[in-house]
């Protein structure tokens, strides 16, 4: 009941109201796009036998291998948490009752709602049924992050179906990755680099596929602290800092690999002088001291700056100021 | 009023019962027997074993594959798990075991219980293997020339290099071993602890100099990387948080290099010293969390505050003993730098083709490390001038 004192009152709140329907109108059309995927199976319906029906056609013998789900976690009853101790294939897969019916003459079978051809429910809903379970930890961050923005899917990378999954056997995961991340596989094969081409390293031993508040989708806070999980010798904090260094290794450095020694991006004096000048230190290679007459320049012998100015990754020597000892 | 309220509720509603997890809830009475599930409740897998023959081991092919040396190689791989009916489990895996790039793992536990690992790996990081050098006592702290060198200006004219030159190898082996254990508690609750100890042994070039003169000298590589992670997470029906310590310490068994000068140079230094990377440690706590009220607005986020500190003892300014005592300031840096990083992610799907995305980040390194002035010694040659002053 709307006092006559009120009336003031209650037109500002019926224009909050409005404002809050409009936005509400809006992503509430998402809703809508969403509920589409339901429009189709107006009433859900699981078959009466479950996995029982299903492998009727499914078996050994069928089209697509099936059955090495029951090597991999996801077939133990035991653990109350599986789809195979709830709707066994029906739980990942939606009600397959429409799927599995007899058919009428001439009549199209039709498609199992999730995870086949035509699967009827988009690919978000897809993604929604695996993370209903795997929802904890890795998986923390996948609203917003760079492959569920890609359109991703779960099973672009993922396979239930085989007793092992090679995306989750760190020997393998980088075939998987490099299906898409061609470039990054090249690298790898690069005269210099991390050892990931014979899967002593996986792609996740840095970054976090399933999503990632950070940059590169890296599982640490910030790029140097994933370096230095294997590297702390270089996380100093040194008496004499070498600036380049604590901010960002990519700084100099491609981590996934380089054709110059120790992943660098280019070799020393050219990767130094893009921020020394020769000024007070000669450091130019090309020029007349040192060349014809015998003596080759000391700066394309050896490991070039390095060759003096060797702790270029910071100092804890009382006279290491300009990095030599 | 009441007309204007059910019109959005009504949707809301719509949707969080249709939604998967409404779907997979409505039914929990489905545990139906299975006649034609092929489950499998037996230890399976391999064993391997074979031979292999390496003609030539050149860096280029042995490099991370594990050879460190040509020849005949036994070698194996194993790959065996057992599950059982009640979740548990156990399994053992091992690549490459003759070889130096050998790997093996034991897990084990009961699914949705407790899960614990234990890791063991080693990589042979193969960089050179036809280097040559004069110095004796490679691997070491100190390394020392022949007792009749002749020092001389350059490389040509250091008569008695050629008769001391020797073949070493320059190569970095890194054993990694880590152990874990994770466990739930009813459906919300889990916790999980880790520790690895990352360990290297080698050696790597190095060049060491005086003033203009450098030679390329084996440091040795001898430390051990010790990383704790410890973390508690809690799962709500629309939100999660974690708690989670990372601890990184780090010690390296190598305090110096020293070595003798093969080389004559202006104040002709003796020897030269310069510092190995000094003990450091690293702790951060970090909050992370996710929030999904529905489902097309999430957010989610984390804030994390470390801290970097390492207080190893100085070496003196120089080893240089025709140069007199060099005053420190201190004995030690006493380095403490804090750390403070902070992500935030709002994500709203507002169509089906339209998202919106906001985000923003906060980073932060702040150097609390005591400054102090300290007097250089150039490459332990001569006493530098007071000015300019390096601090």
């Amino acid at each position: 009941m709307i006092r006559i004192s009120d009336r003031k009152k209650s037109y500002r709140s019926r224009l909050v109201l409005a404002g809050v329907i409009v936005l509400v109108g809006w992503f509430s059309g998402g809703i809508d796009g969403m509920a589409q995927d339901e429009a189709d199976l107006s009433t859900p319906e699981y078959t009466a036998e479950g996995a029982d029906t299903c492998l009727a056609c499914h078996d050994e013998n069928g089209e697509v291998p099936v059955m090495d789900i029951f090597k991999t976690p996801h077939a133990v009853p035991g653990d109350a948490r599986t789809p195979f101790a709830q709707h066994q294939c029906e739980s990942c897969h939606g009600p397959g009752a429409d799927h599995a019916k007899r058919l009428r003459f001439n009549q199209e079978r039709p498609p199992i709602p999730a995870f086949g051809d035509n699967a009827l429910w988009s690919k978000e809903k897809q993604n929604g049924i695996c993370l209903d379970c795997h929802q904890r930890n890795q998986r923390m961050h996948w609203d917003g992050g760079t492959h569920e923005r890609q359109d991703v899917a779960c099973t672009d990378c993922h396979q239930v179906h085989v007793s092992e999954d090679p995306v989750t056997v760190a020997r393998r995961e980088a075939e998987v990755c490099a299906d898409c991340h061609r470039n990054v596989q090249v690298q790898s094969h690069q005269m210099s680099s991390h050892p990931m081409r014979f899967g002593d390293m996986a792609c996740s031993d840095c970054h976090q596929p399933h999503g990632s508040l950070n940059t590169a989708m890296l599982k640490e806070p910030t790029l140097n602290d994933s370096c230095y999980s294997c590297h702390a010798d270089k996380r100093g904090p040194f008496l004499w800092e070498h600036a380049p260094v604590p901010d960002d290794c990519t700084n100099c450095h491609s981590p996934h690999g380089s054709n110059h020694p120790a992943l660098l991006k280019q070799r020393p004096p050219l990767l130094c002088q893009s921020c020394h000048s020769r000024i007070g230190h000669p450091s130019i290679s090309r020029t007349p001291d040192n060349l014809p007459g015998g003596r080759a320049s000391a700066f394309l012998l050896g490991g070039s700056c390095l060759n003096c100015h060797s702790k270029v990754h910071g100092s804890n020597h009382p006279s290491g100021a300009n990095l030599s000892r | 009023m009441l007309a204007l309220k059910s019109q959005w509720i009504l949707p809301f509603g719509v949707v969080l019962a249709i939604s998967p997890a409404g779907v997979m809830a409505e039914t929990d009475d489905a545990t139906e027997e299975c006649e034609a599930c092929a489950f499998d409740w037996e230890p399976r897998g391999y064993i391997k074993a074979g031979v292999l023959w390496l003609e030539d081991d050149e860096p280029e092919f042995t490099d991370y594959r594990g050879f460190e040396r040509d020849g005949l190689f036994l070698n194996g791989a194993i790959d065996v798990i057992a599950r059982n009916e009640d979740g548990t489990y156990w399994s053992l895996q091992g690549q490459n075991l003759g070889l130096g790039s050998r790997s093996a793992s034991i897990r084990g536990g009961k699914q949705g219980t407790v899960d614990y690992f234990l890791d063991y790996q080693e990589l042979n990081h193969d960089l050179y293997n036809s280097t040559k050098t004069v110095f004796s006592g490679v691997g070491s702290e100190r390394l020392t020339l022949p007792a009749d060198w002749a020092r001389g200006d350059t490389t040509k004219d250091l008569t008695g290099l050629g008769i001391a030159l020797r073949e070493i190898d320059i190569e970095l082996e890194r054993k990694t071993l880590s152990t874990g254990l994770q466990f739930f508690q009813s459906e919300n609750w889990d916790y999980n602890f880790q520790y690895t100890a990352d360990e290297r042994d080698g050696t790597r070039l190095m060049g060491g100099s005086f003033l203009l003169r450098s030679a390329i000298l084996p440091e040795p590589v001898d430390d051990i990387t010790h990383r704790f992670d410890l973390s508690v997470g809690y799962l709500a029906k629309l939100w999660q948080l974690r708690l989670a310590y990372h601890g990184s310490f780090y010690d390296n068994n190598n305090e110096s290099l020293t070595w003798d000068n093969p080389f004559t140079v202006p104040g002709d230094a003796p020897r030269g010293r310069s510092a190995a990377a000094p003990d450091n440690s690293f702790n951060r706590l970090m909050l992370s969390g996710t929030f999904r009220p529905t489902r097309w607005l999430s957010g989610s986020g984390h804030i994390a505050v470390g801290r970097l500190e390492q207080d190893q003892s100085f070496i003196p300014a120089t080893i240089n003993p025709d140069i007199g005592p060099v005053g420190l300031p201190r004995q030690d840096l006493d380095a403490k730098v804090n750390t403070l990083n902070a992500r935030l992610r709002l994500t709203g799907n507002a169509t089906r083709r339209l998202t919106l995305k906001a985000e923003g980040f906060f980073d932060e390194r702040d150097n609390d490390t005591p400054v102090d002035s300290y007097r250089q010694v150039d490459t332990d040659l001569f006493l530098a001038d007071l000015s300019p002053d390096f601090s």
